[in-house]
């Protein structure tokens, strides 16, 4: 999917280019508020790295990243970023993260210095879905509901 | 004989209480923030200006502290209100804007103000009790956060902004009034949300403000109930953002939209918020129609003739009779913009005003000029004839 205007302005040159073809994307497991840590991402803590996600699976998520309409951009929530999952997009030395906040429905692009949040309301139950699959052990992710 | 003597040491008496009194004012905004910084930035100068505002229309003493990023945390936060020293006639204003959140486990309806760590934050209403144990006269606690679980505005425009502001009623809120007054952006479970030119909530709060300082009888009670209005905000998945507000009296509660689940507001409550809200209706529509097209006639009037009297050729300096003079315009037209709550308005007078920064004679008429078309346009659609 060709992304429009809009989420190429949101995402950057960059970044974009590292999102749309990556050769790898893994999920980890970060805490949301612990602070400082050595082993971080964006100063979150790595709790469990998690799976690669197979070629449906980046596909689905690629597809969820590109469309407009999975963006509010017109509010902003005065909600903090709470991530409990990291999409950890590589294509060949560059690196590029996704953060996913259930709480709040916000997710955070990080990559190249620069760092975008955005609220991902219409796509909660896509993003939930995909993070049960992923983490099917995981009681906390099981749990997630329609609602944050 | 006696009674004016009486009096007149009543007066004295009254005018030295009143002048020894201070408005702390405690703003903590988190400024830093990657997605509302903005949105906050603007609530702190909005918030700053009022505060300065109050401080002048009441004769009260300003005490200012500003707590922002990157000072802003957790124990900065802790000590600023702990440092509150207020004298028992005291006003105390604590203003909060930046994220905020609640648990599962948040026992009171009131949010967390979100700070990284410790978890869970700083509760809102823990601020509140240490304010409460130094017994100020009036406390005033406004949080603009959200109240959401972590586990555009459609603003009406204000008619009475061309009323002028009676000092009196700004005496009659902050100086004479005793109570506690709190609330928050957002009832729990609910976000709140930040605009361009501040939070949701914080801008409805300032033009009820700005509302009732101009009002005939100014009250509290009506001033929350019309800043806790909900707030139309169209998000898929939260059409509306709605405040809760506490009012209370010594040991009495006199009015309140709690929200909250387990002790939902009576019918009665929910009856007198209600005839509050429909009484401000009321007055502005009355005033709508009776007054707004005389006053706006007369303001475009004055425009107009203030834009012929501006020659290109005029030389302009800082502190000038001139500059003096447009100052004291510019002065008139943000109070107007204030209470009147509509960007476009906001963003002209802020021109206006950069244009006189810069002496810049050619600038100023032009952004004249906008608000000239602004207003006649604001006639228009009230459907004046002038």
């Amino acid at each position: 999917m060709e992304p429009t205007q809009k989420v190429k302005q949101f995402l950057g040159e960059k970044m974009l280019k590292v999102l749309q073809a990556p050769d790898s994307v893994q999920a980890i497991q970060i805490e949301p508020r612990t602070g400082v840590s050595l082993e971080n991402i964006d100063g979150f803590k790595i709790l469990n790295r998690g799976p690669m996600l197979s070629g449906d699976q980046i596909l689905w998520l690629k597809s969820l990243i590109m469309d407009e309409k999975s963006y509010d951009f017109v509010n902003v929530k005065r909600h903090p970023m709470d991530p409990v999952i990291a999409y950890q997009f590589k294509k060949g030395t560059d690196t590029v993260h996704v953060l996913v906040s259930f709480a709040g429905n916000l997710w955070q692009f990080s990559g190249f210095d620069q760092k975008s949040i955005e609220d991902n309301d219409p796509v909660r139950a896509s993003l939930v879905a995909l993070a049960k699959e992923l983490f099917p052990k995981d009681k906390e992710i099981q749990a997630l509901g329609d609602k944050p | 004989m006696k009674r004016i003597i009486v009096a007149a040491l009543f007066a004295l008496g009254l005018s030295s209480s009143l002048s020894a009194q201070t408005l702390h004012f405690l703003i903590v905004a988190d400024t830093a923030d990657q997605s509302i910084g903005s949105s906050v930035i603007a609530d702190l100068e909005n918030m700053q200006n009022k505060a300065r505002e109050i401080a002048q229309n009441t004769g009260m003493r300003l005490n200012l502290k500003v707590l922002k990023s990157p000072e802003f945390n957790y124990n900065s936060t802790l000590a600023a209100v702990q440092a509150v020293n207020p004298a028992s006639n005291d006003t105390v204003f604590f203003y909060y804007s930046g994220h905020g959140y609640r648990t599962r486990e948040t026992k009171t309806q009131w949010p967390n103000l979100y700070v990284k760590t410790p978890q869970p934050g700083l509760e809102f209403s823990k601020v509140m009790q240490i304010l409460e144990s130094k017994n100020p006269r009036l406390i005033i606690a406004l949080g603009d956060l959200c109240n959401s679980f972590s586990d555009q505005s459609s603003r009406s425009t204000n008619s009475r902004a061309f009323a002028e502001i009676q000092p009196q009623n700004y005496k009659k809120l902050f100086l004479q009034y005793a109570g506690r007054v709190y609330a928050s952006g957002s009832k729990p479970g609910q976000y709140s949300f930040a605009m361009d030119d501040g939070g949701a909530f914080t801008n409805q709060f300032l033009q009820a403000l700005a509302n009732e300082v101009r009002a005939d009888d100014p009250s509290w009670k009506r001033l929350m109930a019309v800043a806790t209005k909900s707030i139309y905000i169209g998000s898929a998945d939260q059409k509306t953002q709605d405040p809760i507000f506490e009012l209370r009296e010594g040991a009495t509660t006199v009015a309140n939209v709690t929200q909250n689940p387990t002790n939902p507001p009576s019918v009665q409550e929910q009856q007198e918020i209600q005839e509050v809200v429909q009484d401000d209706t009321e007055e502005q529509e009355e005033y709508q129609e009776e007054e707004l097209c005389g006053d706006l006639n007369k303001l475009v009037t004055a425009m107009k003739e203030l834009d012929t009297a501006l020659k290109p050729n005029m030389r302009m300096q800082r502190g000038d009779k001139l500059y003096q003079a447009l100052e004291n315009f510019n002065t008139a037209m943000k109070g107007v913009a204030e209470g009147y709550g509509d960007r476009k308005l906001t963003r002209e007078v802020r021109r206006l005003d950069s244009s006189l920064m810069q002496t810049n004679l050619g600038s100023y008429k032009q952004s004249l000029k906008n608000l000239i078309d602004y207003f006649s346009g604001v006639g228009k659609q009230q459907g004046c004839r002038f």
